[in-house]
Parts: structure tokens; sequence; C-alpha cells
């Protein structure tokens, strides 16, 4: 009787959690970027030669226009979803804001140069994160974590694709990669953060 | 024997109504955080990397749920000891998957309580294995002994066995 009544518990919890998943279905994986908002960006060689230096985090609003004349210069390319290190550079050097999708202690520790702070948890509160409002949704964004296995910047990436934003960019070699192509970094803490 | 373990009273009985409320308690709120933010619990059943896509959907929901029904069973006091051999069982499944995880080196956050680390903080670590651990034995021990005092197992226990009347070994030892 137990068993039977635990599998009834068992059986009820399924038929509501599957109805459940059907009224609000979670995303699982990053939208692939429709043409329309993909991101073009010079050649990676361009890129270099024609960017200006990177603005950091509070120039958000300089760093997009810097971004408009980066790609001014350059033969426009179009980058999915995800991107390599040196494309994520080319970004970087145009201006686009980069995201720490990392945890508070190792945002403290090192970063890309300019990169902003925001996990996936941020988005768990009844206010949205405070990160998004120095954020224009319809420029690109570039993501990281830690490379490899770490999936918190493609949850970054969802929670940001339904907050609205369409040009997101997954570095997929992440902070390492960044770190052994000898890009640049920023360390210790940040006042505010 | 199954009768005197449902109706079982006295110091143990108030023993029991502890351990299931407590445990009952602590299900739902780990239920309503989950279906609070069920895009959050799902990043952290991805993060897993043990079920595909539309299992990881299902479970997202599912999971929540059948700790939310076995956490009111519970705390009411209705099925104690099956709904307590599900939350044992569910616990049995997550330790398993927390080792899992810890085997292949992944870093993890647990995703128990959503974004709240009541117990243990930080990824995924030996910590939760003995939090899970210790919720296993209550809830082994609430599926063993019944729920205790004030439950509504007991009334109805106590219903069958008015004066005169004969036991039903089988609906006493639920």
């Amino acid at each position: 009787m137990i068993i039977t009544r635990a599998l009834a518990l068992i059986g009820l919890g399924l038929v509501i959690g599957a109805a459940d998943s059907w009224i609000r279905p979670v995303q699982l994986r990053l939208n692939s970027t429709p043409a329309s908002s993909e991101t073009k960006t010079p050649a990676i060689d361009e890129g270099a030669a024609a960017g200006t230096p990177h603005t950091p985090v509070n120039g958000a609003s300089t760093a997009a226009g810097e971004e408009g004349s980066g790609r001014a210069a350059g033969s426009p390319h179009v980058l999915g979803p995800e991107i390599t290190v040196p494309q994520a550079k080319a970004l970087f050097d145009e201006g686009v804001i980069f995201i720490d999708a990392r945890i508070d202690t190792e945002y403290a520790v090192d970063r890309v140069s300019g990169a902003i702070h925001l996990t996936s948890a941020m988005f768990s509160g009844s206010e949205p994160p405070q990160a998004l409002a120095i954020l224009d949704p319809s420029r690109p964004v570039v993501i990281y974590c830690t490379g490899g296995d770490c999936d918190a910047s493609h949850a970054v990436g969802i929670r940001l694709q339904q907050s609205g934003f369409e040009k997101i960019h997954i570095m997929v070699d992440g902070l390492p990669g960044w770190k052994n192509a000898g890009y640049p970094v920023d360390t210790g803490p940040v006042e505010g953060q | 024997m199954a009768t005197q373990r449902s109706e079982r009273g006295g110091f143990a009985g108030f023993l029991l109504m502890v351990l299931r409320l407590f445990l009952g308690g602590m299900f739902i709120f780990a239920a309503g955080v989950k279906l609070s933010d069920p895009q959050g619990f799902s990043e952290s059943v991805k993060a897993f990397r043990i079920l595909p896509d539309h299992l990881a959907q299902l479970s997202t929901f599912a999971v929540p749920w059948i700790e939310m029904l076995a956490g009111a069973a519970l705390i009411i006091g209705l099925w104690s000891r099956a709904a307590a051999l599900v939350i044992a069982g569910m616990l049995a499944v997550f330790i398993a998957g927390i080792a899992s995880v810890l085997a292949r080196g992944l870093s993890v956050s647990c995703g128990c309580f959503g974004k709240l680390q009541p117990f243990c903080t930080g990824p995924l670590g030996a910590c939760n294995i003995i939090q899970n651990s210790v919720l296993l034995v209550i809830g082994l021990i609430v599926t063993s002994w019944g729920g205790g005092l004030l439950s509504v197992d007991r009334v109805l226990a106590g219903r069958c066995c008015m004066p005169g009347r004969k036991v039903d070994p089988a609906a006493a030892a639920t």
C-alpha cells in the first residue's frame, strides 16, 4: 500500500509538472540568432587596426558610439551566437560591452577589461538586475565565463534573450582563452560591485 | 505491529511529528522556490549534464511538483509514510546526481533551494551530500515509523479503531 501511494504521488506530480511545463516552458538553449539580428563586425585583422581603444564599464554610451566608428572602417562579416576569442577581441576593440557571468568571487579576482558582472541568479529577484540599466538591448554583448564545461554564459544569454536582447555572443573559450591570448584584463575588486 | 507504528504516540510520536513537519516544510519551501523561478532551476538541471533536453524540461517542473505534493502530504500527515518514501527516493537520486557531478569535476551550483543556499554555500560539494544524507535519514525514519502525532493518518487510524471494531492492518500500515 505504501508503494502504491508513493507511486500515486509521483504520478500526480508528473502529470501536474508536465502540464506546467506545457503552460510555461523554460528555454534551455540560446536561440539561434536570426539573420536580422546577427552582428556584423570587421574582419579580425582589420578589426584590430580599425577599432578604437575599449572604454570601461561606465562609458557604455561612449562605447556604443565607438562601435559604430569601428564597424564603418572594416568589411563586415556575420557572427553567430558562439564566437572565438579573436572574434571577441574584434568586438572588444569596437567597444562592445563584455559581460562576466562567473560568480562574484571569481569576478573580483580578474575579468576582461571593463567587463560588467551579471549572473543568471541576478535575474531571480523581483527586480531586474541593475546591470540591465546600462545595457542597450539593440547593441551586441559578449558574455563569457570560465570556458569548457561552464554553462553560466549561456544561462545569462538566455536571460538576456528573454529580456529583449538580440545580438548575444558567447565567447566559448571564456576568460582563460582571453588571458592565454594576452588580451587586456582588470584585476582586483570593482568598487560598487 | 503495523497498527502500533501508525498510532505511535508519546514522546516518540512527538519526535516523529517534528521530523515529519521539518521534512515537509523543507520540501514545500524548496519546491516553492523552484516553481517561482523555473528558468533558474532548469539551468541547474542542465548543468548536471545528465538529462537530455526534453527530460530536463519535464524535470524542471515535475521534480518541484512532486516535492510540493509529498511535502504537503507530510505537513498534514496524510499518507505520511508514502510521502516520506517518495522524498527519500528523490534524495537518493539527488545524492547520486551530486556524486556524479563531483566525480566529473563539474562546477555546478546546487539549485536545491533556488538561488538560496541555507545550509551549503558555493558550488556543489561534500556539504550537499551530507545535507541530503541527513534529510534522507529523516525520510527513512518517517517511512519506517509513520508521521507521529497530529496527523491525518492518526485520525484515520483512530476512526478505524473504535471499540468493538477490527483494525484493517493494510490500512493502518499506511
